[in-house]
């Protein structure tokens, strides 16, 4: 898809990133995406394979163990940073949400 | 003993929607995929809508990676983690199927679907048809340039290979162009919050151009063939199949080096030095028949 790389996450992106604060095995972050969220946001396993490997080549996760076919990830610091700047992008949102909605009520 | 039946299926690799819908539709008449072939498909027969089937793409493989590779491994360990069973892989392409008709799709983000679709045929097939299209490019002023040079412009020789490359050129190019069209309406479908384009008509269009591919092989086959010596005639459709047998002889080293679980490399290396090496040893042997029969004779 032509948008910059992460310069924006999607659902998926985000809650899968939020997953990896902690260390986690990926078959463990489908579950993980649907508790945290209500069973509003579902990761099917070919996204979520396919995320983790894009997520890994641009350096916003790693490898820890590797068991098998289970594969343990974390979030390295620049995946935080990722993260980070996509809370702020949503919290900006919601600010502006607030400020317009709120001047239109008032 | 289970009632089998084998079908035959050509999809062109991002037609991934005519894939499941062709797999839900066997299954809603009561057939179950059991295997996945180079060419056909085995189904047997069963209960009626007992499974959904999905298809998911590894981009990185190829038609060269071993059957169980580890990327491969680590799809099938999340897709069996949510209920889907792998049933088939050829290529970059894994087929799975759910007992669970409310499961959780493979797939999940249409957005990241396309992304994969778009990176595997950038890194596949696209990426080689334009290698072919920039060389013809560039091949065929030199060639014409050279025969104008010689006065050999209306040489029939030469008309016949000028015929070979445009129509390679021509073929290429519509391919590529069909593929773009498709994508670039799919990505604007996705970000409109629309699934991907239906790649039906897409899939079969590209599938037709690769078969219009093999026209110069066929007028140049039935130009060869005009000759009026029947024993020469012979010669000719045995060359054919000889490279027919060859192409097939490729298929099956290149599926069985997959089952050994050969690495890329090795399978394309181990592949193409073996079937060259029989086309080219089934070649001399024919030549030397036909020559000791006194059909074919030596240029010198």
């Amino acid at each position: 898809m032509p948008r910059e790389k992460f310069g924006t996450l999607t659902e998926p992106m985000f809650y899968i990133l939020l997953c990896l604060r902690e260390e986690c095995c990926g078959t463990d972050i489908m579950g993980k995406v649907s508790d945290i969220t209500g069973e509003r946001v579902k990761v099917g396993p070919g996204t979520l394979y396919n995320l983790l490997e894009q997520f890994q080549k641009g350096g916003l996760i790693c490898e820890m163990r590797s068991e098998g076919r289970r594969k343990n990830y974390i979030m390295t610091p620049r995946g935080q940073q990722t993260l980070e700047h996509e809370f702020e992008r949503i919290c900006q949102q919601a600010e502006d949400y607030k400020r317009l909605t709120g001047e239109e009520k008032a | 003993m289970m009632e089998t039946r084998k079908k035959f299926y050509m999809f062109s690799e991002f037609n991934f929607r005519e894939i499941e819908q062709e797999l839900n539709q066997m299954e809603h008449e009561g057939w179950h995929l059991k295997s996945q072939g180079e060419f056909f498909w085995t189904f047997e027969k069963g209960e009626p809508d007992m499974y959904q089937y999905s298809t998911s793409y590894l981009p990185d493989s190829s038609e060269y990676s071993p059957e169980e590779d580890e990327r491969r491994e680590q799809l099938n360990g999340y897709c069996e983690s949510a209920g889907w069973e792998k049933i088939a892989a050829v290529g970059k392409c894994n087929i799975y199927r759910n007992s669970e008709l409310s499961a959780v799709p493979i797939e999940t983000d249409e957005a990241e679907r396309l992304n994969v679709i778009n990176r595997l045929m950038e890194k596949g097939s696209l990426l080689w048809k334009k290698i072919f299209v920039v060389i013809e490019i560039v091949c065929i002023p030199i060639l014409i340039a050279a025969a104008a040079v010689r006065g050999e412009l209306l040489d029939a020789v030469f008309i016949r290979l000028v015929f070979y490359l445009l129509t390679f050129t021509s073929v290429n190019v519509a391919i590529i162009i069909n593929y773009r069209s498709w994508y670039r309406a799919s990505v604007k479908a996705v970000e409109a919050g629309l699934l991907s384009v239906d790649a039906s008509a897409a899939g079969k269009r590209h599938m037709l151009f690769d078969y219009l591919e093999c026209i110069p092989v066929i007028v140049f086959m039935v130009g060869e063939f005009m000759v009026p010596d029947p024993e020469k005639k012979m010669a000719i459709a045995l060359y054919f199949l000889i490279v027919i047998m060859t192409g097939l002889h490729a298929l099956w080293i290149r599926k069985a080096l997959r089952y050994a679980k050969f690495s890329i490399a090795w399978n394309v290396i181990v592949t193409s030095v073996l079937s060259i090496a029989l086309g080219i040893w089934c070649a001399v042997v024919l030549t030397g028949i036909l020559m000791s029969r006194g059909i074919l004779h030596a240029p010198w």
